[in-house]
């Protein structure tokens, strides 16, 4: 019995040792700057949220299991510059602001508009792309030409919590009970194939993404031209300053060179 | 003297006391005090009351999609559960084959694959709500079944017996004598996997319906306040639950009271 | 056979796995008589009986009741039922239902007679067993004795040819085993075919013009009452009686 005990109590001291010296990075104190003047993050580890159902941004590759796409290259990118190391984490977009307000992740790099509400939790970086909203509907549908026609009686289908939502109401003013709420952007499209819903109104890239995929080449179509301008920014906790710098900076150097444009085409986003 | 009279008339009434305070539900007392609490904290916070005033809305059709679901899933529970005892090969097999394929699906599955699979092929994809209850009330039939099987089963084989030797036929013994007293076994189980469906309908927000877990992802994204909004949503369901459970005590004590 | 049988059984053999619960039984009841069948546990006495009207379905052999080839009538086999009574041993009222609904159900159901007509049946027959006042009654709140006497009514509204007691009595108080007895001698009197499986010697000895002794799924010897208590031919019989009559 008090064996037993002596043993239990090993174990557990065992365990907690190990959590306790798990999770590096917290107390790194930042060296000398890297040459070029740029911030040392010392391979600090980053955990990146994102919702990897955006492609060409995030999207997990069904081979390897890793997540992919535009996002993903830009923030090995900057990593690459200022010395720590990426890790993207897959997770839910509509609570993913107040996940990284409440430190679930350092970062977040998911599409990510700035905005004014979004910055009252996060803090985020210089924009690093340029987007509009787009509006999808079926290939047969002659109807809708443009975002305005989408307050006919039409149902919209949005990702909830993002600007494309915010847009549809208030840019297209589509009556909340015709709007179509959905956790992850691709069970819309999946609706709009199926001719459940009128049209989808999300991110002009990600938009041009679906519409290119094979099952939904012939099915659907994008209509009109983008009808917001937005920028996408990293969100990164209020509280980080030398992450948050740290990116800026990366980012300011890639902005001098063409690698953005080259991940631009290489991912195929005008 | 007169001292001991009033003792033992004092003690008597002590006795009576604690009889009745034997008898008081007392986990109900704590949960409703402690939900008159919550409400009054809640209702004087105007974050709670917005979220709250929001919400309710998904309430209605909560109650409505667990209801109807619920009802065809008995349905289909009874049908199945009959076909689980039958001796007649063929319709064993297809009822056997409909509870062990179906409750070995998730319901969130079930769901996504009406909706997406089955609705356009119906043609009734333009109305999600009936996506939703087609699922819920097909995967909830599955573990109905089984219960009304339970059921049957339960009923001596004395009960079947005298039926048949009386000249009435299976049909007529299952109508009149073992199903009456086999739901009546039930209707504790039945009402307890009626709550559960309610908590389970919370699934179709899946296929963008907008019941009160679906406003809750709305309110909780809009207002990035993920803690207030759930906290007001569990509550919601917490409540709709609750009375339900009430209700289904009230039926097991009228159940089982009297006959048999 | 005789011309004048209600029940044939012809070579019926039952099998359990290993168990030889019927071992090619055969034989007649008259109509009118009133045969009883006695024996121990596992003899096949239960099993016999119902095999009478179906509840239990013979490997091999022919039941014919009233004509009618029990085992070939799969088709119709509630029609044979509705003819041939059976009493349990645990009573087997519907307790959900009154006494009233218990005795009218099958008449309704099975032999289509309208409520008026049912419950007509059903007062008569509660005057008869004695317990007229219970009609509006529940199961529940009757005694064993009282609960065997309306199963026996039940039965009897349908107006059966033959009356089958599978142990009427062993499930009952001793205090009440004479009540139940007595509605049996009464309708035995009565002319009514009866085969009932029961220890109860004095009912036999009182009632019944033939006594069967079963053992090990055999008929090892029959008779007239006097003549099986008094003078037993058989060893095993003689051994049977010495241990039950005390």
């Amino acid at each position: 019995m008090k064996r037993g005990f002596l043993l239990l109590a090993v174990l557990v001291c065992t365990l907690l040792a190990a959590c306790g010296n798990a999770g590096t990075g917290s107390t790194a104190t930042t060296a000398a700057p890297a040459a070029g003047g740029l911030p040392n993050l010392n391979g600090r580890a980053v955990v990146i949220g994102t919702d990897a159902a955006y492609p060409p941004f995030e999207s997990v590759d069904t081979e390897t299991n890793q997540i992919v796409g535009f996002d993903v290259d830009l923030m090995n990118e900057i990593a690459k510059l200022v010395n720590f190391k990426p890790e993207f984490k897959n997770a839910a977009f509509d609570t993913i602001f107040t996940a990284l307000a409440a430190k679930e992740f350092d970062a977040v790099m998911s599409a990510v508009t700035v905005t004014d509400e979004r910055k009252k939790i996060v803090a985020f970086s210089e924009p690093y792309i340029d987007v509009g909203q787009l509006v999808v509907t079926l290939s047969t549908n002659d109807a809708v030409t443009s975002y305005s026609d989408l307050a006919n009686g039409l149902t919209v289908g949005v990702q909830t919590g993002t600007t494309g939502e915010e847009a549809a109401k208030t840019e297209a003013n589509v009556p909340d009970d015709m709007l179509k709420r959905y956790q992850t952007i691709d069970l819309a499209f999946a609706d709009l194939a199926n001719n459940s819903i009128d049209a989808v109104v999300a991110d002009g890239p990600t938009v041009g993404n679906y519409a290119a995929q094979p099952q939904y080449s012939d099915k659907i179509k994008v209509v009109g031209e983008a009808f917001t301008t937005e920028s996408y920014g990293i969100a990164v906790n209020q509280s980080d300053t030398e992450l948050l710098n740290a990116i800026n900076a990366g980012l300011a150097q890639l902005q001098t060179t063409t690698t953005i444009q080259q991940l631009k085409e290489k991912h195929q986003i005008k | 003297m007169a001292g001991t009279r009033s003792d033992v008339q004092l003690t008597r009434r002590r006795m009576a006391w604690s009889r009745h305070l034997d008898t008081v539900p007392w986990w109900l007392v704590i949960v409703l005090a402690a939900g008159a609490l919550v409400l009054f904290s809640m209702l004087s916070n105007e974050r709670y009351v917005n979220a709250l005033s929001y919400l309710i809305r998904g309430v209605r059709l909560t109650v409505f999609i667990s209801v109807v679901s619920y009802l065809v899933a008995l349905v289909l529970g009874l049908i199945a559960g009959l076909g689980r005892v039958s001796r007649n090969k063929l319709i064993n097999t297809i009822a056997t084959l409909y509870v062990e394929v179906v409750r070995g699906v998730p319901l969130l599955v079930i769901i996504i694959y009406a909706h997406y699979v089955v609705a356009p092929f119906l043609g009734t994809n333009r109305q999600p709500v009936f996506s939703g209850i087609m699922a819920l009330s097909f995967g909830y039939g599955a573990y109905l079944a089984e219960v009304f099987r339970a059921g049957i089963e339960s009923i001596e084989r004395g009960q079947g017996e005298a039926a048949r030797s009386l000249g009435m036929s299976y049909r007529q013994s299952m109508r009149y004598i073992i199903l009456p007293q086999a739901i009546r076994r039930v209707l504790p189980p039945l009402g307890n996997d009626f709550v559960a469906m309610l908590k389970d309908s919370s699934l179709v927000s899946a296929i963008a319906i907008s019941e009160l877990t679906k406003l809750g992802q709305i309110e909780a994204a809009r207002t990035f306040d993920t803690f207030r909004t759930y906290n007001a949503v569990a509550f919601l369901y917490l409540t709709l639950t609750l009375i339900l459970s009430l209700g289904v005590r009230y039926l097991e004590r009228i159940s089982s009271v009297g006959r048999r | 056979m005789d011309g004048d049988e209600i029940i044939t059984i012809e070579h019926v053999s039952k099998q359990y796995g290993k168990l030889r619960a019927l071992d090619d039984v055969s034989l007649g009841v008259r109509r009118g008589e009133v045969m009883m069948i006695i024996g121990p546990s596992g003899s096949g006495k239960s099993t016999l009986l119902r095999c009478i009207n179906h509840l239990e379905v013979p490997d091999s052999g022919h039941v014919v009741v009233d004509g009618v080839e029990v085992n070939e009538e799969r088709g119709n086999i509630n029609a044979v039922r509705a003819e041939v009574g059976m009493v349990f041993q645990r009573f087997e009222l519907f307790p959900h239902l009154s006494v009233l609904d218990n005795i009218c159900l099958a008449q309704q159901q099975v032999r289509q007679r309208s409520r008026r007509e049912s419950e007509a049946v059903a007062k008569d027959l509660l005057d008869k067993v004695g317990i007229p006042e219970k009609i509006t009654a529940y199961p529940a709140q009757l005694s064993g004795g009282q609960q065997q006497r309306v199963a026996i009514a039940r039965a009897l509204a349908m107006q059966p040819k033959v009356m089958l007691f599978d142990e009427p009595t062993s499930a009952l108080d001793p205090e009440m085993i004479k009540e139940v007895l007595d509605v049996m001698v009464d309708l035995a009197a009565e002319g009514m075919t009866m085969v009932v499986v029961s220890h109860e010697m004095g009912f036999a000895r009182n009632a019944a013009h033939r006594v069967v002794f079963m053992a090990d799924g055999k008929i090892v010897e029959q008779g007239p009452p006097e003549d099986l208590f008094g003078a037993p031919q058989h060893e095993r019989t003689k051994l049977f009686l010495s241990r039950i009559l005390h």
